[in-house]
């Protein structure tokens, strides 16, 4: 397996050169330098050094992960240590005046709290993980990172917990022979892949007082929008096209027929009234003198930067996706005929996240 | 009608934290319960009146009181514990400090740090009770509320996954059944201390049973007391009922009515013994107070620090503010002090020289009758014996002149009254003689093996000084009341003894009862409270362990950490290892394992029709067989009327198989 460290494999170099090989479509795979900038705190550096050391490790996981014991570190929290210092503190004044009933209360949570870790590292231990398809947002929105987590241990889990870069998951309990969905979210800056290669799944059950946590080197994605310009800002989209004009001649004024529903047709022009007595899906067809269809052209842009552009073509799918007007973009590298739907604003979205990678 | 009265009563803001808070503020409140005997009263109010605050807050969602009237609040209950104990350390102090800080920290909780502080504040209440009151009935309550805290704090800590607080109790329970393992090992192996490291200063608690000095009318008050006073464990032989004097405080200065202890030093005198010796285990009750009482003359005992005083007054190094254990050797016939210093002569003939002149005019008839110190001390016995003398709880009120009122008037009293009178009739005279006062007697615990002292058994006794004997006991209360000293304090007193305490006495089963209840108290407190550094040694090495070497016990601490350890690990390695339920997946999974040994091994994506027709061409013979389990596997799996016929029929197939 490509996430076991043996002694007789290949050295961490060379392991990471064949996982990078493997992964060759991860482009910001990067050990632990997503967010590499000069101006860390030295405790983020050494975060970071313990971050690429556990990676050099431990190497890619392989999906679905299951949690090994080997995996998962634990130390006491600051109640931890407080508890501990109680404790303590018991035990020299119940040693002091000789008080046997006093120490009895000392030992028995002192060895609570020892049982209590052990139970702390059980909670993690043998989980298995997926990772979940992630739903697109626009850059500045949360992205919500979905972590599917299934136990088919004879006991139930608590307080599961997934974390990365400050943010953190609700916790969730996972019953036997069940699973979990962990929403963790993230904040997002720039258009893209959003890739999170280090998410630390982590526990304080029973008590609080020891925290257990698994660092997941799996790749979660998520493809990141750009943000759409704001919409006073936006000018109007590009002339409208007369020379691809739709069979179907759908505009937004004057209404003029029903017709059968297909998919993509914009819910707002279903009419429901008709859908209630017919329990028929129809559509409203307007004839309009307006735009019928927009090409979103990228050379039209010519006075703003890249960044600037992509936004603006983001503000146009939007709307037209939206007034439910068919669209088609002209940029470097795609050419669509106009189309509507939800297939075709995610496809034409997408290009815009990933332009020029 | 009673809906709508429901319905208006329901409370329209129910804040978000009110279980934790409800849970938290009641688990302090078990904690601080057995604090409220020795609490200022002003203490609980303070906690009463900051938890009405909190209530009123969270009901009307108003905001917590702000910092500074916080700490103002904080300075002022401070400075009131200051006020009251001059200290803020000890343990009553301490105690009073830590309730209030858990009573002003419910003004403050908004978080789960701040209830699990709460939590840890109730843990340290509990561990204070225990160093007030370690009897048997704690144990219990020290459990269960341990639990109920530590379920709380599971509560707290479930970040959302609402674990029931049954569920929580239930798996607090079995952790601590986990958990029980070490803290055994860590009791009988963690060190224990001779003596404090620390010493804080001493509780300053109410002293109870004998005090030092003695008026008329102290003993009979301290007799109508069921409380123990210590219990006592021979090692041979007990000596006999009227044998059993407990000396504990000896009385030299008399002003007339009080007796008290001698301010100046004495001789020391040789103790000689002429009669068998006893050995015997003392568990004393505590008394905060410094005397021991022990079996007429000490010869040998085992505690360290004490001191004995000249005339024989055992004396512990601090007041005994908790259980103890000490190990005596007695004897009872004995021959001491047989040179009296003169200063010691004058202390002991001392008298007031106003005080009592009746007394001293009647002493001196007496002594002019008899003519030696021997007749004189008879005639007088046995003026107690034949007079109209009595022998009663409830004597009438004395005068000034005490002895004179007793002797000449009331002719009633109880022992301190027959010694006092006595030991005033022999200094009348010129013979030296002391009081001394301690418990006489005891009941014996036959299911024990002990003997019970309590207060009830305090007596008052004379020592008279003869030339050539040397101290002499002389009891005057076994010349007017021979039963007390025979029988013990109960049968001397049945008429006028209190109601409820003659029913007990009246019925076998409940005494049998009382003395069971007893003897399990002392085992406890014999083997639990009382588990010293040398009970630890006598148990260690019968484990063949030498734990005067600190080096083997830390190694064997040591040793008992890293087995539970793995224990605890491979414990609950078996207890999370998934189980499969479905009986028809456990007889799936058995065909597997046989078809396994012929190599027909199941694919991972291969269903159980693809299985096992593959199975049934590789194994023409049995294919009807494999055809008919496939269909009556198929059909509990996934069909839709599974019944026991088929499922009888799946076993059996594969049984065969």
């Amino acid at each position: 397996m490509l996430t076991r460290l043996s002694i007789k494999g290949p050295t961490a170099t060379e392991r990471m050169h064949t996982t990078l090989l493997k992964y060759p479509q991860h482009s910001n795979f990067k050990i632990g330098c997503s967010n590499l900038s000069s101006n860390m705190s030295l405790y983020q550096r050494f975060q970071n050094r313990v971050a690429n050391w556990s990676r050099r490790r431990h190497g890619i996981d392989m999906e679905p992960f299951t949690i090994t014991n080997r995996r998962i570190y634990i130390l006491p929290t600051k109640l931890g240590l407080m508890y501990a210092a109680i404790i303590f503190a018991m035990a020299l004044g119940g040693m002091n005046y000789g008080n046997n009933l006093a120490l009895i209360l000392a030992f028995m949570l002192g060895a609570m709290g020892f049982v209590a870790m052990h139970h702390c590292h059980r909670n993690l231990a043998g989980l298995h993980i997926h990772t979940l398809a992630n739903e697109a947002v626009f850059a500045g929105q949360l992205a919500h990172l979905q972590l599917a987590i299934g136990n088919d241990s004879s006991q139930t889990r608590f307080a599961i917990q997934a974390a990365a870069n400050q943010f953190a998951s609700e916790p969730v309990r996972v019953e036997v022979n069940n699973a979990a969905q962990l929403s963790l979210p993230q904040m997002t800056t720039k258009r893209g892949w959003l890739c999170v290669d280090r998410v630390t799944l982590n526990t304080n059950y029973p008590f609080g007082l020891f925290h257990a946590w698994v660092v997941l080197h799996l790749e979660v994605k998520c493809l990141v929008y750009p943000k759409p310009i704001d919409k006073r800002d936006a000018p109007p989209p590009s002339p409208l096209d007369r020379h691809s004009v739709h069979e179907r001649r759908t505009g937004n004024d004057e209404f003029s027929s029903l017709r059968e529903f297909h998919a993509g047709d914009s819910p707002r022009h279903i009419a429901w009234k008709a859908f209630a007595r017919s329990e028929e899906l129809l559509v409203k067809q307007y004839s309009s003198t307006a735009a019928t269809a927009y090409i979103l052209d990228w050379d039209t842009l010519m006075s703003l930067d890249i960044e600037m552009r992509l936004s603006q073509l983001c503000r146009w799918i939007m709307d037209a996706h939206q007034q439910g007007i068919a669209y088609g973009i002209k940029m470097p590298g795609l050419q669509t005929p106009p189309q509507l739907g939800e297939a075709h604003r995610q496809h034409c979205l997408s290009a815009l996240a990933l332009f020029g990678n | 009608m009673q809906l709508t009265v429901l319905r208006s009563l329901q409370i329209k803001y129910w804040p978000a934290n009110a279980r934790e808070l409800v849970l938290t503020t009641s688990v302090v409140l078990l904690a601080l319960l057995p604090h409220l005997p020795h609490l200022p009263f002003w203490i609980p109010l303070i906690i009463v009146a900051s938890l009405l605050w909190r209530i009123t807050i969270e009901l009307h969602a108003a905001a917590l009181p702000n910092k500074w009237l916080r700490n103002g609040i904080a300075v002022i209950a401070m400075s009131s514990v200051l006020r009251t104990f001059h200290t803020l350390n000890g343990l009553e102090a301490g105690t009073a400090l830590l309730s209030i800080m858990a009573g002003i920290k419910l003004l403050e909780t908004r978080d789960h740090r701040d209830y699990t502080i709460l939590i840890f504040i109730a843990y340290f209440l509990l561990f204070a009770e225990l160093l007030y009151d370690q009897s048997m009935w704690m144990l219990p309550y020290l459990l269960a509320s341990t639990l109920f805290s530590t379920a709380t704090l599971m509560r707290l800590h479930d970040g959302g996954s609402h674990i029931t607080y049954r569920d929580a109790l239930k798996r607090c329970t079995q952790m601590a059944l986990q958990a029980a393992p070490l803290a055994l090992l860590l009791f009988i192996f963690f060190p224990r201390l001779q003596g404090q490291f620390w010493a804080l200063p001493s509780r300053g608690g109410a002293t109870s049973g004998l005090s030092d000095e003695m008026s008329p009318g102290d003993v009979s008050q301290l007799s109508l007391s069921d409380d123990i006073a210590f219990r006592v464990e021979f090692n041979g032989e007990l000596p006999p009922m009227n044998q059993r004097y407990w000396r504990a405080v000896v009385l030299h200065e008399f002003d007339g009515r009080t007796w008290r202890r001698a301010r100046m030093g004495l001789g020391i005198g040789a103790v000689q013994k002429i009669g068998p010796m006893f050995e015997y285990r003392l568990l004393l009750e505590p008394s905060n107070q410094r005397w021991i009482p022990v079996l007429d003359v000490p010869l040998q005992w085992q505690l360290p620090n004490s001191i004995i005083l000249p005339d024989l007054q055992l004396l512990a190094a601090q007041p005994l503010s908790q259980l103890t254990s000490v190990t005596v050797q007695s004897t009872t016939q004995y021959r001491y002090g047989l040179q009296l210093s003169n200063t010691a002569r004058r202390l002991d003939t001392q008298l007031p020289v106003t005080a009592n002149p009746r007394t001293h005019e009647l002493a001196q008839r007496m002594y002019a009758q008899a003519g030696d110190d021997v007749t004189y001390i008879n005639s007088v016995l046995r003026m107690f014996n034949h007079e109209t003398f009595s022998y009663t709880l409830e004597p009438a009120k004395l005068g000034t002149n005490a002895v004179d009122d007793f002797l000449f008037n009331t002719h009633a009293g109880f022992c301190e009254h027959y010694a006092s009178a006595f030991t005033v009739l022999m200094r009348a005279v010129g013979i030296p003689a002391r009081v001394v006062t301690g418990y006489q007697g005891g009941e014996y615990n036959s299911l024990g093996h002990y003997l019970i002292v309590r207060q009830a058994d305090a007596h008052a006794w004379s020592e008279v000084w003869l030339a050539d004997q040397g101290w002499v006991r002389i009891d005057p209360t076994a010349a007017i009341a021979p039963e007390r000293v025979n029988d013990g304090s109960q049968a001397a007193l049945s008429g006028n003894e209190p109601l409820a305490r003659r029913y007990l006495h009246q019925f076998a089963w409940i005494n049998s009862a009382r003395l069971g209840w007893d003897a399990l108290n002392t085992f406890w407190k014999k083997h639990i409270v009382q588990f010293d550094s040398s009970e630890q040694q006598s148990l260690l090495s019968k484990l063949g362990i030498d734990s005067s070497d600190w080096r083997d016990l830390g190694l064997s601490l040591v040793i008992a950490f890293v087995l539970f350890f793995f224990g605890m690990l491979l414990y609950l390695t078996w207890k999370f290892k998934p189980r499969r339920v479905d009986p028809v997946v456990k007889l799936y999974e058995q065909l597997q394992h046989k078809l396994k040994k012929q190599q027909i091994v199941r694919a991972v994506h291969e269903g159980p029709n693809d299985y096992l027709k593959r199975a049934a061409i590789a194994q023409p013979s049995r294919a009807t067989q494999l055809k008919e389990i496939r269909d009556a596997y198929v059909a509990l799996r996934y069909g839709l009327n599974a019944d026991a016929q088929t499922m009888q029929r799946l076993r059996q197939l594969v049984k065969e198989f």
